[in-house]
């Protein structure tokens, strides 16, 4: 307090006395003095220096300071920072500096200074500026050489730089280049020599070092400037650092840079190591590039114990990693040398090895690697050894004659830190011995005259091993029943089978595996005589049922009824079954298993697999049953060759005989489709399914699902109308697409146009006849004496009528008889029943005689209107007479189809075609009950008074009953007569049509 | 062939000793300067034109990586470079082609080492460009080899004048158009040097020329 006192009165008294020098005390100021600005170019750093009074010093004052940075002659301010220090009596000068963003060289930089006493006791009030005090830029200079800054600048990526280009005295920047694409052009309103412009956040280049370019005119030699900006990262932390021993001599610290800082050459990262404890630095390791590993190494000496300190560094910034390194738990040994095997058994060997460091020993623990043939590998640890000793290990459990790939590593016993790389392999043979294990045998049985061809396959079981090189297989059989010298053969070890003959005996066979050593234990088959059960199935087992099986791509599932009677079962099949070497196979399974899943690499779709199963006991296998599968079904390749072998108008029969529905095929043949394609768009034949194919045609579809029937007929087909046909076989993979058609047309129908046929044909002859013979007709049927027994006809003909073709009257007993003359009593009728006959009636009697009706329903024989009835009439007039009109309509209706039957003015063929079933029926069944009648009313008489029965009529065989047809027809017959009727009643009337065609044509 | 010379200046001093030890062979006895080739000349042509096309596509890698193919950069490496022969040394009497072809390889020896201390910093560690520039370097040693021989064939010490002080250091992008200037020139000089003289073929290549024309003559009338 005394202190301040003091000091205040002396204060004071030094201002009184300034005072009394003539100033005043209140204007008092510490004007900033000295002032001097200097650069520091590498740093970009303004240096500024500056004094005060000394009085101020003396009183140590507490100042502040106000500091302007201007840049360019035109003094723009571009910083003001107030720099506040309390004045020291020692220390006299001030200084300050600024870091400038824009490079120093750029342009001029002035600085000016002014001052205020922060103390209570003075009032505040700043002093007057200093005078600017300039540093000059490049840009004021009269040289000619251009310049652009910060040069070959390593910043941070992400950052900011301002680069300015300087172009010699009287020149003028064009433009500026930054990494070679970008163009950036100078403000008019700068000055033209200068120009300054700033890159924000700047990225790595994919080559280090971005270009910037000024392009510059003027008078200078050079008319650019140009430099390079290398943009990177800050060192990474080093990464998998880590440090060990190999020898106890040398320690190795090694480590990972990191990621890439993209600064290469003198800007890489630089490591260095520094021990803390000793305080040296150990290395400085080199780094080529940021992928490979950076080692340090240095000796061990005596020091153990290590507190290191690792440092990168590049020009953005450094990172350090510390950690303390005990060398004895970082020992990483040399691998093991001189690996070696003695003392060589079939199963046993002995291993040797030396190991390092020999000058200072420590304790190793070691591994060896049994690498077996099959790449199995065994580890198998030793027993901690010296290092500067020569251990061995005798490994055991060894395969006799078996190739063994040995290796060891070594790693320190105490404080175990890493395992030495492997040493040397060594590959060794262990010696031979015996084979152990047995074969498994199996065999196919062959019969042939007076025997059998045993062929005998075998394996190893996985328990084999025949322990040496040279090995063969001795096979021996002898017959079971009887004592016999026993046979023998050798077979070398590249087969796999062989076949022997035996006869119809049993046999036992035997086969065991032979080295340079002995035999191994025989495996033995039994081979029973054909009478036995055993080999029965050998003879036939083809011929047995086979049992389909299913499959799929895992394989063929394959099942059985397992029992009790049997050890074991097995399987046999072939692999490529089509193949004459067909890769037989089999396998064994349990007394307990009932089913597997047999698959093969060699089994391939569409291929059908037989499978045999067999019992086994005591050596003796039995048939079971066999079994067929597909492991994929696929649809047939080949399509039955279809053939037409019947056809009619309504249908077609095809047939496919030769197609094979065995092995061959690449499925079950399940059965057939029929496709028929009709010329509609949808099907309409009975009985079949629709099929529509990808193309939107629509086929008939008739399935048969029994694969041996392939004969088929299509049926409800339309006359004369083409169809194609295709049959496809089908399997359980489906069918291929129908690829050909058979085309047919099937047949035209003959019963629609026979009874036309049958008219026009009978119509020409009768006419051409009668035309052609009309005079001698006339003669002959119409003689001018009007005795019948005179006509020519009955007599030239040859055909001589018998008394009873002609009616006598006296064989009728009327009740009334009307006599008429007529003129046309003669009539000759040729058609009856398809046959042509020519014959001569006879009517004498001109008058019509009736048969009648009477009440009891007796047919009575009356004289009636001549309309009304006739008995015997020449139907040729008849037609035109007694019918009338009449039947010519109703002749025109039914055969309007026909229209030219219309004009048709003969008759009687109509009587033969047109008779109605029932009609014909009842009429044979008349004629059949009663034999003797000949002629019968063709019209229901209503009255009838005679009974016909008490007529006299004639007894005569029915020898003409040609003339039935004709007297049955009447004309209510005719009316009633339609085309139904006439195709429902083609089987009485067809062949009749038949028969009068081929007369016709002859 | 030529003789594998170690790295910069230590390859020229090894280079003047070999030419040395060729001397005292050459003097001590009538036998040829060890390790050389009778037809050291014709060697040394059949290089140019291997090395022509391999320093063409030097040029061309160092501009693409360098970024040196706008027009602005590329421009400035046509400019000549001091040390390269103006002219056509081809045209010059044979001893002078030699010690000029041998002055010329020495310094490019020299300037392909510095070029590839530049490419530390201007390249990435496993670029292409690396493995040209060493190649091309292993290229101008053997060249640099077989002309000390034919000299040394010739009786004739090479020239020892030194390699001229490079100027300071400049900055990168400045190196990078010295060393882009640099192999263009050695580019074209190649391509004089492979083609032969454009006025008149130096004695010795008419020679060689003549021998060849002989043997074909001689192979022509074994054959007829």
């Amino acid at each position: 307090m005394d202190h301040f006192v003091l000091q205040t009165i002396l204060l004071y008294t030094t201002l009184c006395f300034s005072t009394y020098q003539g100033q005043v005390p209140e204007t008092q100021e510490f004007l900033p003095t000295f002032l001097k600005v200097s650069r520091n170019l590498p740093l970009q750093r303004l240096l500024v220096e500056w004094d005060v009074s000394d009085l101020a010093h003396q009183f140590e004052l507490e100042m502040v300071f106000d500091i302007q940075v201007s840049q360019t002659e035109e003094m723009n301010v571009v910083w003001t920072e107030y720099y506040n220090t309390t004045l020291n009596k020692l220390n006299k000068t001030l200084h300050w500096s600024w870091d400038s963003e824009l490079p120093l060289e750029c342009m001029s930089h002035s600085v000016r200074i002014r001052s205020m006493v922060n103390d209570e006791r003075f009032s505040k009030l700043w002093s007057r500026w200093s005078q600017w005090e300039t540093v000059l830029g490049l840009d004021t200079s009269d040289d000619y050489t251009p310049y652009i800054f910060p040069e070959d600048k390593v910043v941070e990526e992400g950052s900011n730089v301002t680069f300015c280009c300087i172009g010699g005295k009287d020149s003028r920047i064009l433009n500026f280049l930054f990494n070679y694409t970008d163009y950036y052009y100078p403000d008019s309103n700068t000055s033209q020599r200068n120009m300054v412009i700033t890159m924000n956040k700047v990225l790595h280049a994919e080559t280090p070092g971005i270009p910037a370019f000024c392009n510059i005119s003027g008078k200078g030699s050079k008319n650019y400037s140009a430099t390079h900006l290398f943009v990177g990262k800050p060192p990474p932390e080093p990464k998998d650092l880590y440090c060990d021993t190999r020898n106890m001599t040398t320690v190795t610290c090694t480590w990972n840079p990191g990621e890439d800082t993209y600064l290469y050459g003198p800007y890489s990262t630089k490591y260095h190591l520094f021990e803390r404890f000793s305080q040296k630095p150990l290395c400085y390791p080199e780094t080529e590039t940021y992928l490979e590993p950076i080692r340090c190494s240095w000796a061990i000496g005596q020091q153990m114990i290590y507190n290191l300190t690792l440092t990168a560094q590049n020009p953005l910034g450094e990172r350090s990693a510390y950690f303390v390194l005990d060398v004895a738990h970082r020992v990483h040994p040399f691998p093991p040398s001189d690996l070696s095997v003695e003392d060589m058994k079939a199963t046993e060997v002995s291993l040797y090895w030396s190991m390092q460091p020999k000058h200072k020993a420590i304790k190793l623990l070691c591994q060896i690697e049994n690498r077996h043939p099959s790449g199995q590998v065994e580890l198998h640890n030793s027993s901690v050894v010296q290092s500067n000793s020569y251990p061995h290990l005798t490994l055991g459990g060894l395969q006799p004659f078996t190739n063994y790939a040995f290796r060891m590593r070594c790693g320190a016993a105490s404080h175990f830190w890493k395992w030495s790389e492997w040493s040397k392999t060594i590959r060794v043979r262990t010696n031979e011995a015996a084979p152990s294990g047995k074969l498994d045998v199996w065999r196919e049985v062959t019969p042939v005259l007076g025997g059998w061809n045993v062929t005998l396959f075998w394996k190893p079981f996985p328990d084999f091993r025949a322990n040496s090189g040279g090995i063969s297989f001795e096979i021996t059989w002898e017959k079971l029943e009887k004592a016999s010298e026993p046979e023998h053969i050798s077979i070398s070890a590249s087969q796999n089978s062989t076949t022997i003959s035996i006869d119809n005996h049993s046999y036992k066979i035997s086969m065991a595996a032979r080295n340079n050593i002995t035999s191994s234990l025989p495996s033995v088959i039994i081979i029973s005589r054909a009478t036995d059960n055993g080999a029965e199935e050998e003879v036939d087992h083809t011929d047995l049922e086979e049992e389909r099986v299913n499959g799929t791509v895992d394989g063929i599932y394959i099942s059985w009824k397992a029992t009790n009677a049997f050890h074991g079962y097995i399987v046999d099949w072939c692999n490529f079954p089509r193949s004459q070497h067909c890769d037989f196979q089999w396998k064994r399974f349990d007394f307990n298993t009932s089913s597997c899943l047999i698959n093969s690499a060699a089994f391939m779709p569409g291929v059908r697999y037989s499978f045999r199963v067999y019992g086994s006991l005591a050596n003796e296998d039995f048939f079971l049953g066999k079994k067929v599968g597909y492991t994929k079904e696929l649809a047939p390749r080949l399509n039955p060759q279809g053939e037409i072998t019947e056809m009619t108008s309504h249908t077609v029969t095809i047939t496919w005989d030769s197609y094979p529905i065995n092995e061959s095929q690449p499925g079950f043949i399940r059965g057939y489709h029929v496709y028929v394609k009709t010329m509609e768009e949808e099907c309409s034949l009975k009985g079949s399914t629709k099929h529509a194919l990808s193309d939107g045609t629509v086929l008939c579809k008739y399935t048969i699902e029994n694969p041996e029937e392939k004969r088929y007929m299509v049926k409800h087909l339309m006359p004369e109308t083409t169809y194609a046909l295709a049959v496809k076989a089908y399997t359980g993979g489906g069918e291929t697409p129908i690829d050909a058609y058979i085309h047919v047309d099937t047949l035209h129908d003959s019963k629609i146009y026979l009874p036309v046929l049958l008219v026009m044909v009978h119509f020409v002859l009768i006419s051409a006849v009668c035309f052609w013979k009309i005079k001698w007709m006339k003669d002959c049927c119409c003689p001018e004496i009007p005795n019948p027994n005179k006509s020519k006809a009955l007599s030239c003909n040859g055909l001589k009528l018998n008394s009873e073709a002609v009616m006598k009257l006296s064989d009728c007993i009327p009740d009334t008889v009307v006599l008429e003359n007529t003129s046309e009593a003669n009539t000759l009728q040729l058609w009856s029943h398809g046959t042509i006959l020519e014959s001569e009636s006879k009517v004498i009697n001109p008058s019509w005689v009736y048969f009648v009706q009477n009440e009891e329903g007796d047919l009575m024989c009356t004289q009636s209107a001549p309309e009304a009835c006739t008995s015997f009439e020449n139907l040729a007039y008849s037609s035109q007479t007694a019918l009338g009109s009449s039947l010519y309509q109703n002749l025109w209706m039914s055969e309007k189809s026909e229209p030219q039957l219309s004009i048709l003015s003969y008759q009687p063929q109509h009587y033969i075609e047109i008779p109605s079933k029932d009609t014909v029926t009842s009429l044979r069944e008349i004629t059949e009950r009663e034999g003797s009648l000949r002629y019968i009313s063709q019209m229901e008489v209503p009255r009838s008074e005679v009974k016909l029965s008490n007529l006299p009529h004639s007894t005569e065989p029915l020898e003409h009953s040609s003339y039935k047809i004709q007297t049955v027809l009447g004309s209510e017959l005719v009316t009633s007569t339609s085309d139904e009727d006439n195709h429902s009643k083609n089987s009485s009337t067809s062949s009749n049509s038949t028969v009068l065609l081929l007369l016709g044509r002859h | 062939m030529g003789v594998v010379i170690a790295h910069g200046d230590v390859s020229r001093a090894l280079t003047q000793g070999l030419f040395i030890q060729c001397l005292a062979h050459v003097n001590s006895s009538t036998a040829p300067c060890r390790g050389c080739h009778l037809n050291s000349l014709g060697k040394i042509t059949a290089k140019a034109r291997q090395m022509e096309k391999e320093a063409k596509e030097l040029f061309r890698s160092y501009l693409t990586h360098q970024g040196l193919l706008t027009s602005e950069l590329r421009q400035l490496c046509d400019e000549a470079i001091q040390w390269f022969p103006t002219e056509n040394i081809r045209d010059q009497p044979k001893i002078v082609m030699l010690q000029e072809l041998y002055r010329t390889l020495v310094h490019m020896n020299d300037a392909l080492e510095n070029i590839r201390k530049q490419q530390q910093v201007l390249s990435t560690p496993g670029a292409a460009l690396h493995g040209k520039l060493e190649s091309t370097q292993w290229a101008v040693k053997g060249l640099l080899s077989n002309t000390v021989c034919t000299l040394c064939l010739e009786g004739v010490l090479p020239n020892s004048r030194r390699t001229p002080e490079r100027p300071a250091a400049t900055n990168t992008f400045q190196q990078k158009i010295d060393g882009c200037k640099v192999l263009g020139n050695y580019s074209k000089f190649l391509k004089k040097l492979a083609r032969g003289s454009g006025k008149k073929a130096p004695q010795a290549l008419r020679d060689q020329r003549k021998r060849r024309k002989g043997t074909k003559r001689k192979e022509g009338s074994s054959r007829s």
